[in-house]
């Protein structure tokens, strides 16, 4: 009896873990794509006004994101290589937010102050759009995913057993 | 040192750093697909693997679109940081290092005029000689200050003369202020001067000189204004600067000082007796800067 149960709680265990991960993935793309908004923002703040390279911008803007951090730490080698070539890697990001991505660090610094502005504000909806889908996905679907993943895995459990 | 390699191909930089003695380097001049020419101890040369060398088909040939490469580097990729002084034909980098760029002429939508496919670039090293204008100081200056031009052709190092004596003037408690429009007195970069102008200076870099004598004046109040290359529209702020009593120590192209005075533009400026000395600098190639006569106004 006592085996049984157990296995009915580890099969629960792993499927509320696979929940877990599934509602850090909504978070972690959530974390990403509003740190984007908030570059976006900060870029435009400064062109207004101080006008300092993108890549001094962001080198001092900071992120929870890690791997938003890790394709700014990108841009900046790119900034200051003479290469010309610039690699945004994916991580964790699917092609559609890849390609965006890879889209606004390429057109960072490419054009004269105002043409910049109106970029990044296309950018900026572009970004602010795919971030409240984010935000709507985490909400309804992150603490939903725990618990199914908690009760597939009980089912299984007791369908095993 | 490190903001200049950073703009060159990594080939030229090894040459240079390890072939040339930096300090002598006054401009390297880059154009897409011809050899590299290099302004060293006040003679061109062409840059090659051994170092210098006057044989234009042992130089090292820029790649093509090499002059777009050094000015993305020089804006660290933003093109909008430089928009501004690119339209006047030139950029200027942290370290005093202004560039010079070619290319084709284009219109933004707003009408306004501006570069695109860069065809050369002329990289220019600023260069402090402390003293050089020991001599100017002391021969129109050391009794009070008067107004001052002084007459250069380019390159002949009245940028270099006017930095000094803007230090030398400073120095001595006068408030000095500073019009750096285009970035090569004091080579401000992050509110700081790179070289060496004084402890009593103010400096306002890359404004318009009529803008800077209008809003310095009344925001500053200094006793002298000191400023590189007048041109005719500076003339109206810069008689209206000198009747509200300010000093004003100036720069302008010319060959000497009658060939200044030949130049219908300036004729107010002579009429007006605004400045009471003129200083002819020599037209030794690059960076001599030497003082060869002084001239009041009537004579």
């Amino acid at each position: 009896m006592t085996n049984k149960l157990f296995i009915i709680a580890l099969c629960a265990a792993v499927g509320a873990g696979a929940g877990f991960v599934m509602m850090k993935a909504y978070k972690r793309r959530l974390a990403y794509l509003s740190g984007v908004c908030d570059m976006i923002s900060e870029l435009k703040r400064n062109i207004s006004y101080r006008k300092d390279s993108a890549a001094r911008v962001l080198g001092a803007f900071s992120t929870s994101s890690a791997q938003l951090k890790k394709n700014i730490d990108e841009y900046i080698a790119y900034s200051e290589s003479k290469s010309g070539t610039l690699a945004v890697s994916r991580g964790f990001l699917s092609g559609g937010d890849h390609a965006k991505v890879t889209e606004l660090f390429g057109a960072l610094g490419n054009s004269d102050g105002p043409s910049q502005m109106a970029r990044l504000d296309a950018f900026s909806g572009v970004f602010g759009e795919l971030k409240e889908r984010a935000a709507l996905k985490s909400e309804k679907y992150g603490a939903l995913s725990v618990k199914l993943g908690f009760l597939f895995g009980l089912g299984v459990g007791v369908l095993f057993l | 040192m490190k903001d200049f390699y950073k703009l060159i191909p990594d080939k030229l930089a090894e040459v240079i750093s390890s072939r040339l003695a930096f300090d002598k380097i006054s401009e390297i001049r880059i154009r897409n697909a011809c050899p590299v020419r290099i302004g060293y101890d006040g003679t061109y040369y062409y840059l090659c693997r051994n170092g210098l060398t006057k044989d234009s088909s042992s130089a090292f040939v820029a790649a093509d679109g090499e002059a777009e490469n050094i000015v993305m580097r020089a804006c660290e990729r933003s093109l909008y940081t430089v928009t501004d002084t690119l339209r006047r034909g030139y950029i200027a980098v942290t370290g005093g290092i202004r560039i010079g760029v070619c290319g084709s002429g284009v219109v933004s939508i707003d009408g306004t005029p501006t570069l695109k496919n860069f065809s050369s670039v002329n990289i220019r090293l600023p260069h402090q000689v402390l003293g050089c204008a020991a001599g100017v100081h002391a021969g129109l200056l050391s009794s009070g200050l008067c107004n001052v031009l002084l007459i250069s052709p380019p390159g002949a190092g009245k940028t270099t003369v006017l930095r000094d004596l803007c230090r030398l003037i400073s120095d001595r408690g006068t408030n000095v202020l500073l019009c750096d429009e285009r970035y090569e007195i004091a080579s401000a970069g992050n509110g700081a001067p790179t070289l060496d102008v004084g402890a009593c200076t103010d400096i306002m870099s890359g404004m318009d000189k009529r803008e800077v004598f209008e809003i310095g004046i009344a925001s500053m109040r200094p006793d002298v204004i000191m400023t590189d290359e007048l041109y005719s529209r500076d003339i109206d702020a810069l008689c209206r600067a000198v009747h509200c009593g300010i000093f004003v120590i100036a720069t302008v192209h010319a060959r000497n000082v009658a060939d200044f005075k030949a130049k219908p533009e300036y004729a107010d400026i002579i009429h007006k007796k605004i400045f009471a000395r003129y200083v002819e600098i020599s037209d030794a190639p690059l960076r001599s800067g030497r003082i060869t006569e002084a001239f009041g106004n009537d004579e």
